[in-house]
């Protein structure tokens, strides 16, 4: 009797167990997968976050969209979305040479800096306006040519053409990534801006 | 040097041709004209988001790819986006790879067997 007994005290116990793991099981999973879906696009919006702001609303629309495509591939979207990080902060870095390569074109007036070797504080750093949001572009000139740059700098030439006309490389500072390397303040531009 | 419309035309030089630069290529080149997603040139290319995607803006802002249409997804208020070569693209991309075949560099690593360049 007390055989059967706990041979029906045992079957009751694992019915209540197995009515309780279909009740949980699936909460739990849910809650796992909600879990997971959420870290997952608060990645990708902080990707997103990453870059510039013209372009990112359109590519965090792209991201989460193809994330949505991978709801039952969980691997690959972790994978997927790891990458992000790094594809924004690389698109953010290219955006000046993307820029140029965008349009082909750089606005005349956008770049803005002329630095004279030996005069990298006071007046000599002639700054206009930044090419973009995080990009300041310059050129350096050579103390030979200080007085015709500076002359075609007032009769309103812009350093693109100046840089061309007198063959100077145009040069550029990524103003965020700057500000700790304090290139900025050598640069002549106030570290605040940017 | 346009002075007149204050532009300055400056010509695009590919900075750099890498292994992942060509894969995406390789891909693009085995149907010119189909439109591609993101997800499947990272598939078929064997590479990561973090590598295609800038390689995917590079050559849209170059000219040798192009966004074709957006397609509504299941997530709201964002849709999928379709990239298919440029003309310029095909052209470019065509002889990049034919230089690299005639090269016989090596193929690239982490491409399918069938979209190795051939």
């Amino acid at each position: 009797v007390i055989t059967a007994l706990f041979v029906c005290l045992g079957g009751v116990a694992l019915w209540v167990l197995h009515v309780l793991r279909s009740l949980v099981e699936p909460i739990i999973a849910a809650e796992v997968r909600g879990t997971f879906d959420d870290h997952l696009t608060a990645r990708v919006v902080r990707a997103a976050y990453r870059l510039p702001t013209e372009l990112a609303a359109e590519l965090e629309a792209e991201w989460l969209a193809e994330l949505g495509e991978l709801n039952h591939r969980p691997r690959l979207a972790l994978r997927f979305v790891r990458g992000l990080d790094k594809a924004a902060d690389a698109i953010a870095g290219d955006l000046l040479p993307g820029s140029i390569a965008a349009h082909n074109a750089v606005p005349a007036g956008a770049v803005e800096e002329i630095r004279i070797p030996g005069k990298r504080r006071g007046p000599a750093a002639i700054q206009r306006e930044a090419l973009s949001s995080n990009w300041l572009a310059f050129i350096e000139v050579a103390p030979a040519q200080e007085a015709q740059v500076l002359s075609a700098v007032f009769e309103g030439e812009s350093t693109v053409e100046i840089a061309a006309r007198f063959g100077i490389p145009i040069r550029e500072v990524h103003l965020l990534r700057a500000r700790g390397a304090n290139r900025l303040s050598a640069l002549g531009r106030p570290p605040t801006q940017g | 040097l346009d002075k007149g419309s204050k532009v300055c035309r400056i010509s695009r030089v590919p900075e750099r041709i890498t292994k992942q630069l060509v894969a995406v290529l390789a891909v693009l080149c085995s149907d010119p004209g189909r439109e591609w997603y993101g997800l499947e040139l990272m598939e078929h290319g064997g590479l990561s988001s973090g590598t295609l995607y800038p390689i995917l803006h590079r050559l849209v802002l170059d000219g040798w790819l192009v966004r074709t249409r957006d397609i509504p997804s299941d997530v709201g208020g964002t849709s999928r986006r379709l990239y298919r070569l440029t003309a310029l693209g095909e052209r470019t991309a065509e002889a990049m790879l034919a230089a690299r075949r005639a090269r016989q560099l090596e193929p690239v690593r982490g491409l399918r067997p069938s979209m190795q360049p051939r």
